[in-house]
């Protein structure tokens, strides 16, 4: 709706209508909610805010440690409230199913359903910090971080939703970052053989999600999640390279495993380029990959730069090399993205042409 | 013949509207639809609708970036020339070259051809100004935040957001000059808690009137967007009890209750004032069930702000963004939402058994909210898709 209002003013402001048009058309163009869509954004929001406090509610009640509750009542009241959850859960997809078996879910899988298998999620993450509590294995090692994203797996498999998938990437992660405060006495971004662990991890996740949703169109969408990965992987995997730019790649004059990290960031840019330039046509990667490569290459020229003389001119041109790449790159996605889109709408004309002919049949 | 030839395009117009609405292209079909009534009713003089200058917003955010690192360079590189070559700079020599920049910035702005190379290095250019103004303007007042320092950045920031016609510049700008004003109401009035209901007063009254901005349009959305971010950092910065980390620059009141019921009362205001708009457009009694169910729905949440802070900022933007179709705008309260509730745990005042009452209580009551809608408010299967 604002992508068609942001053109009007375009048009207004390149001088095609008047100022009193565009007033006019920017009334027109506005569409106002309707009851049922009101209706509905009351009864998500009850729903969600209500779910997640609810769970909420019960894992403070855990982390409170209240003594006066003895282990077993605390088990029961946990446990009894995953296993209504999910009973909830089971009841309220087969009921969506039955009454719209066709129906696209809401925004992001948002669906009634969805809610109440959330908040079985965080409740699993109370059950098992009440067993460390208890037992005197503590609240919060490694080890019940990835527990967690493992015994919710197939909650996020069953019911393909974004933000659950979000919450087991986020688990691992947190995990990962945990174990490597135990075994390597902190979490080091500059750390290569950390780094590339998570870079390794996310961008995994990421292609796994990508070529799936190729495949299975619908059912392992999950567009929050990739944008976290990618941009977890690349932003580590920029910072990485750039950190052996400076410190290791030239420094020893061999060939390190620093300079196998910049090897590597380059192989996978020429992999994400023809992935998603030729075979899946996506902007968002490989904007990402671009504007990465922009601050490698910069990086890479100051320490060039100022290693020579010339100090003063060399932060003129790398200032003016930072405006003239970014520039470059804009122009070249907004040529991509007008491209893509003329595909994806040939494409879904034919498939009309192709599904109105199967209809006549 | 012709008649046949007619009816065929209109089919195969029709054919292809119906498979650009499936593939979720409508957009652009509504587009060439209006603006070929427009031709029709002779408000255009060309048929072919003008090139779209439309960029996916993470393509933005990525210029906006190299931008900022552009300016430091092209900032660091005038000051390091001088003082290499002629003499140790002064606040004021900074403050002239910050003009300089500041006057590029704005002339590519205003005179040249609107490419995207001359946005961008205008764009840089204007923020290597704004940064050298201000970094002269510290040397020059004492090397301190006075009040000189930030209405004369709020000017100049104001001025910027008014002269450019380049969207992520008027919203960088536009959420600096935010900040100004927070900082001047803190720094030295020391109303930083009553800076969160001014801004909700600002964003509610631009959105709300945004369709008659003619060609400041998008001028007026960049500042509501600017002004919501700024929000939520003031009441980010309450809420998590961040703001000892501003203690030179701000003496904040936090504690005194009356501004939560200031800041509560101005929210219920609003959110009634949208309530009462509703249900006169769509022509229903204000005295109905459902609209005394709404009522109460608002006293609650407002009631309950004044435990969980920024509460009914991140509902009420659910509802203006809900209500303006900003998408963008619903999304940002519902993460705002769930942050604030979930910095109730950070709240030290009462014990975290009350707390998990109070949220497992709140919970119920939701759920129990939402059934019972289901039962007074059934979904009627004939209502009109629009107003």
């Amino acid at each position: 709706m604002n992508n068609i209002k942001s053109q009007i003013h375009s048009w207004v402001e390149q001088g095609y209508i008047t100022q009193l048009k565009a007033n006019e058309l920017y009334q027109q163009e506005t569409i106002l909610p309707d009851a049922s869509s009101w209706r509905s954004l009351i009864a998500n929001q009850l729903l969600w805010f209500g779910a997640l406090s609810l769970a909420c509610g019960i894992i403070f009640f855990f982390a409170y440690n209240w003594q006066a509750l003895g282990r077993f009542a605390k088990f029961s009241l946990i446990e009894v409230s995953i296993v209504l959850a999910i009973a909830a859960f089971t009841w309220c997809y087969y009921r969506d199913v039955s009454r719209r078996p066709h129906d696209q879910a809401g925004i992001f899988g948002a669906t009634t359903a969805n809610g109440v298998l959330m908040a079985a999620s965080l409740l699993v993450g109370g059950l098992l910090a009440l067993v460390g509590q208890t037992y005197q294995t503590g609240a919060d090692p490694w080890q019940l971080f990835v527990l967690w994203a493992l015994i919710i797996l197939p909650f996020a498999w069953v019911a393909g939703f974004d933000a659950l998938w979000l919450l087991i990437v986020v688990l691992i992660n947190l995990g990962l970052i945990l174990f490597f405060d135990v075994f390597y006495y902190g979490w080091d971004i500059f750390e290569s053989n950390q780094s590339l662990v998570f870079i390794l991890l996310n961008l995994f996740i990421y292609y796994v999600f990508v070529f799936m949703n190729h495949k299975v169109v619908g059912r392992w969408r999950a567009p929050i999640l990739e944008y976290f990965s990618s941009i977890l992987a690349m932003g580590c995997f920029t910072c990485l390279s750039i950190w052996s730019i400076f410190d290791g790649f030239t420094e020893y004059g061999h060939f390190g495993s620093l300079s196998l990290v910049v090897c590597g960031y380059f192989g996978h840019l020429i992999f994400g380029f023809f992935l998603f330039r030729y075979l899946l046509p996506r902007v968002y990667p490989l904007a990402l990959g671009g504007f990465s490569l922009i601050a490698v290459v910069g990086a890479f020229l100051i320490k060039l730069m100022f290693e020579g003389n010339d100090f003063i001119g060399s932060i003129l041109f790398i200032g003016l090399y930072i405006i003239l790449a970014s520039t470059g790159l804009s122009i070249w996605l907004r040529t991509l993205s007008r491209e893509f889109n003329t595909q994806s709408m040939t494409l879904a004309l034919n498939q009309g042409t192709v599904g109105e002919d199967h209809g006549r049949k | 013949m012709d008649e046949n030839n007619g009816l065929a395009v209109e089919q195969v117009n029709i054919k292809l509207t119906k498979s650009m609405t499936s593939s979720g292209i409508s957009n652009e079909s509504r587009l060439a639809a209006l603006w070929q009534s427009l031709y029709t009713e002779n408000k255009v003089s060309s048929a072919q609708m003008p090139e779209s200058y439309h960029i996916p917003w993470y393509i933005a955010l990525m210029q906006a970036s190299a931008a900022w690192v552009a300016a430091l360079f092209l900032l660091v590189f005038i000051i390091a020339a001088a003082e290499m070559n002629f003499f140790r700079i002064e606040g004021h020599f900074i403050i002239y070259i910050g003009l300089g920049y500041l006057g590029i910035g704005l002339g590519l702005y205003l005179l040249a051809s609107k490419q995207i190379f001359t946005q961008q290095f205008a764009f840089a250019s204007c923020l290597s100004g704004v940064l050298g103004v201000g970094w002269g303007l510290y040397d020059v007042v004492g090397y301190g935040y006075s009040v000189t320092w930030y209405l004369t950045m709020a000017g100049i920031l104001l001025l910027l957001w008014g002269l450019v016609a380049h969207g992520v510049a008027q919203f960088v700008f536009a959420f600096c000059f935010g900040w100004c004003l927070i900082s001047i109401a803190a720094a030295k009035i020391s109303l930083l808690a009553l800076s969160p209901s001014v801004l909700v007063l600002i964003v509610s009254v631009l959105l709300l009137n945004l369709n008659w901005f003619g060609r400041h349009y998008q001028r007026g959305r960049m500042m509501v967007y600017a002004f919501v971010l700024a929000l939520l950092n003031v009441q980010s910065i309450s809420i998590f009890n961040i703001y000892p980390f501003f203690n030179t620059s701000f003496d904040p009141w936090w504690p005194m209750w009356w501004f939560s019921l200031v800041h509560v009362s101005i929210i219920f205001l609003i959110g009634s004032f949208l309530l009462v708009s509703i249900y006169r457009e769509r022509q229903q009694s204000l005295i109905s069930l459902s609209a005394l169910a709404c009522f109460i729905g608002l006293i609650f949440i407002s009631g309950l702000s004044l435990y969980m802070q920024g509460l009914s900022t991140a509902i009420l933007l659910i509802l203006l963004g809900h209500y303006c179709n900003e998408p963008w705008l619903k999304g940002i309260g519902i993460v705002s939402a769930l942050l604030f509730v979930s910095g109730y745990y950070y709240s030290l005042d009462i014990t975290l058994l009350l707390k998990s009452n109070y949220l497992a209580g709140l919970g119920g009551l939701l759920l129990v909210a939402r059934l019972v809608m289901w039962r007074l408010f059934p979904a009627n299967k004939y209502a009109k898709g629009a107003v």
